[in-house]
């Protein structure tokens, strides 16, 4: 059997391949960082966030603070630089709550929550600073406008 | 005239009936079992049977019925490919190595013993050795003392690299509340 989609067949989340590709095509800004960040570093700048609150508002140990701000630096890799992790604030009560929830998880099903953004995109209204990391991510040129017309005008 | 005493024929009583013999056939473990045919389980089996090396994999998979006359040598590496790479294939060959391995057991130990029994054997003085670690193994007793206590020694040392790598990750560490065994002196402390 041939892995190739046709039109007409379901590609991803309910959409074609054309539909799908026209979908990614006209994704710009916060949107096109968040659908083409991979889910690990996704998972990675939430659970900062989370970090920080369990540092900044509970008493912890020596160990546990310099575990949690040693967990917090192996997360500075790939396109999440270093500004990008000093940008993100300490989650809320409600982020907290969420968090609570997916650690309860098993482990791999943890990171594939942020497979379709939406978690992602819960918590950066919870936690704005969330959107402000994702924008000092490095992830190359990101369209300001939607490419599906200038796709068009090319052919 | 003197004749011959005649032996006399024991009457014929009815016919006694062998015993029925137990079954001799090794049964197959679970994951031989789980195999979905007899040809997976001829193709593990044939594994140690054919002889070790480029080309066993096929031999066995030929053995086992895999194929057929028309197959190329390329389809049958195949063949062979995908049947040694199946989980359930493996399972069954590691289950099939660990029986061979307990019922070579018997065998180890005689050659054990006749290694022990001969003086002039090079590694008599070895295997004398094992035999007595297995009858009389050395104890040895190991003190450790683990502290587990949540009271972490909060040095200097560590208390500069927590301080490192808050300020790294963009944290007031003036901000950050008081720690439970130890709290780091304020600046004018430390100034004073």
């Amino acid at each position: 059997m041939s892995n190739t989609a046709t039109n007409n067949e379901i590609y991803a989340n309910g959409r074609t391949y054309p539909e799908h590709c026209a979908w990614l095509d006209s994704l710009v800004g916060d949107e096109y960082r968040i659908v083409h960040l991979p889910i690990g570093h996704l998972f990675n700048l939430v659970e900062i966030s989370y970090l920080k609150y369990i540092l900044l508002k509970l008493e912890t140990t020596a160990q546990q603070r310099l575990r949690a701000l040693d967990a917090i630096a192996i997360c500075d890799a790939g396109s999440v630089t270093q500004e990008a992790v000093a940008a993100i604030e300490p989650c809320c009560e409600s982020g907290r709550e969420i968090m609570r929830e997916l650690y309860s998880l098993p482990m791999g099903e943890q990171t594939w929550a942020f497979r379709d953004g939406d978690v992602f995109r819960i918590l950066s209204r919870l936690n704005p600073s969330l959107l402000t990391a994702l924008r000092l991510c490095d992830r190359g040129p990101v369209p300001e406008v939607p490419r599906n017309g200038v796709l068009e005008a090319a052919t | 005239m003197k004749t011959e005493p005649t032996i006399a024929k024991r009457p014929r009583g009815k016919r006694r009936e062998l015993a029925p013999l137990e079954p001799v056939d090794a049964k197959d473990g679970p994951a031989m079992l789980a195999l979905p045919t007899d040809r997976h389980r001829a193709f593990v089996r044939a594994l140690y049977t054919v002889r070790p090396g480029h080309g066993a994999r096929v031999k066995a998979a030929k053995l086992a019925g895999f194929g057929t006359l028309q197959s190329t040598p390329q389809t049958m590496a195949t063949i062979a490919s995908r049947l040694s790479h199946d989980e359930r294939v493996l399972g069954a060959i590691a289950e099939e190595d660990q029986k061979y391995i307990r019922s070579s057991a018997p065998r180890a130990i005689g050659a054990l013993a006749r290694l022990i029994e001969n003086p002039n054997a090079k590694d008599h003085a070895r295997g004398i050795a094992m035999v007595l670690d297995r009858t009389m193994p050395l104890e040895t007793v190991v003190k450790v003392n683990h502290d587990a206590t949540p009271a972490f020694k909060a040095t200097a040392e560590v208390l500069a690299r927590i301080a490192e790598l808050a300020a790294r990750a963009g944290i007031d560490v003036s901000k950050l509340p008081p720690m439970i065994d130890v709290t780091p002196a304020s600046e004018s402390e430390r100034a004073a």
